[in-house]
């Protein structure tokens, strides 16, 4: 099956620690949203995942691979972030836009690079739109076509870093159940949020970290036991 | 047609095709990727390249080239340091290339007209030696594109993406740097220092009206790029006037057009 790892892991940054003696397991075909207030290393443990950070201690590893090999193996994809104007505005068709990722992969005909993008267009319900330019979409329907281009490279960990940011409600909702049934069909995913209560109702595990690992279980166990401390920071308390 | 009887309209029309084409090639990337500044930045560092081998009696496109290089190899390291500041970085070369530009001609005396032929372009005046060396320059440049296309592509789409994807980013934006600072130096003879960025920048700007995917805007691109500098060069021929100005205009004109027709599309 496969895990990502992270052992002893530090980090900082202009001298100030961010991430300190983190250890943690995440199994693979599992859903895991990573919580905590602002500032306590949320999104640097994504980014160490995803080898954008390198860690000062410790170290990395995923399916037991160097996050270098599991990059160029296609295993982890990090959905690009939707408010990036970069990636929402490009001058692209949705179609292109999925394909994008594909590109740099090898040994990917033509053939099945058609039937790849197709297949990811079908599975987040874009593939009527797949004419149309990325930026004349809504927030929720861009955030699709970021998760299928994931899809389309047949990555194994999807990595998400607030993904309903600037996205309503309805969405959001939508993008969650997304998720849920692409973990259901294998896919791992690791999902920063602050949406705590609506992406526990889809999650099988939550991270809660503050420097390190201060909760990990399930999503109902830590609503019961940590509620009012997530509450505080949603209203910066 | 008469005037291509005159073989030095013929050069100058093969000069301007190839310079046609590979500005929107490089200009695509550098609208997608925001650095719109980055062929001012470069043109101006060209100028001081330009004056700078005039003192030291080298053959001007050289130190044009030698300098651009170097520039956008030291514009590509300090954005790495400082990503969030690149339109400031662009500045500060921006008046580097200006400042050493005017320091230059100031104590080679460098003669206006030739001055002149840097700043607006010369292509009429374009001899074989230039088109070998376009040409040379343009099979480089889009023998190099087409190996990192994908790369680049994805590179300018999101950085953070394609280094999870394996690209070695750093690299492909040095590369990508350094194929902009050659064909700002290929394209000065045609259009000149002042408006080579244009070229890169307003076909691609007018493709972009049609809002339609990358290939296809990439396509219209280079067809808005072809008509100005074929345009362009007939009413300079014609009305005798420099013909970095009439292919910019037309440039401009064909982008009104666009804009209007979008407008009532719409």
């Amino acid at each position: 099956m496969g895990e990502i790892r992270l052992e002893k892991v530090y980090f900082s940054y202009e001298q100030e620690d961010i991430v300190q003696d983190l250890s943690l397991v995440i199994p693979a075909g599992t859903f895991t949203i990573v919580v905590g207030p602002n500032g306590a290393g949320k999104t640097t443990l994504l980014r160490l995942v995803a080898g954008l950070l390198s860690p000062e201690e410790g170290k990395v590893t995923i399916d037991g691979r160097s996050v270098g090999e599991a990059q160029r193996q296609g295993l982890i994809h990090l959905v690009p972030q939707i408010y990036n104007k970069n990636a929402s505005q490009f001058p692209a068709t949705v179609y292109e836009i999925v394909g994008l990722g594909l590109l740099v992969q090898a040994y990917v005909s033509r053939h099945e690079r058609q039937q790849r993008i197709e297949d990811a267009l079908h599975k987040v319900g874009m593939w009527e739109l797949r004419d149309r330019r990325i930026g004349e979409l809504s927030g929720g329907q861009q955030q699709r076509v970021m998760i299928a281009q994931a899809l389309a490279r047949h990555s194994k960990y999807l990595l998400l870093d607030e993904p309903t940011s600037g996205v309503d409600m309805k969405a959001s909702a939508h993008i969650f159940e997304l998720l849920r049934s692409l973990c259901r069909q294998g896919l791992t995913i690791i999902m920063v949020t602050h949406d705590i209560t609506e992406a526990a109702k889809v999650a099988d595990e939550v991270i809660c970290v503050d420097r390190h690992v201060c909760y990990q279980g399930d999503c109902q166990g830590f609503l019961e036991s940590h509620m009012g401390t997530a509450l505080s920071w949603h209203i910066g308390g | 047609m008469d005037l291509l009887a005159y073989s030095f309209m013929q050069r100058a029309l093969l000069a301007g095709v190839i310079v046609a084409v590979m500005c929107p090639l490089i200009g695509m990337f550098i609208v997608i990727k925001r650095q719109s500044l980055l062929g001012d930045g470069l043109g101006h560092i060209a100028f001081a390249g330009v004056t700078g081998a005039s003192l030291l009696n080298w053959y001007p496109p050289l130190g044009a080239a030698g300098l651009t290089v170097a520039a956008a190899v030291g514009i590509e390291l300090i954005r790495r340091r400082q990503n969030q500041y690149t339109d400031m970085i662009l500045a500060l070369f921006f008046y580097a290339g200006l400042a050493l530009a005017v320091i230059f001609s100031t104590i080679t005396k460098m003669p206006s007209t030739g001055l002149l032929n840097f700043l607006f372009g010369s292509i009429l005046t374009v001899s074989e030696a230039d088109i070998i060396s376009i040409g040379v320059v343009a099979l480089v440049v889009i023998g190099i594109i087409s190996q990192i296309y994908s790369r680049l592509l994805l590179t300018s789409f999101d950085e953070e993406v394609a280094v999870t994807a394996g690209v070695n980013v750093g690299r492909i934006n040095m590369l990508f740097s350094i194929l902009t600072a050659l064909v700002i130096v290929m394209g000065m003879t045609v259009v000149g220092i002042l408006l080579i960025s244009a070229l890169m920048i307003v076909p691609v700007a007018t493709a972009h009206l049609w809002r339609k995917g990358f290939k296809t805007t990439m396509a219209l691109a280079v067809a808005y790029s072809l008509i100005s500098v074929v345009g362009g060069l007939l009413i300079a021929f014609f009305g005798d006037i420099a013909p970095g100005g009439t292919i910019v205009m037309t440039a401009i004109a064909l982008y009104a057009i666009t804009f209007i027709g979008s407008l009532l599309y719409k």
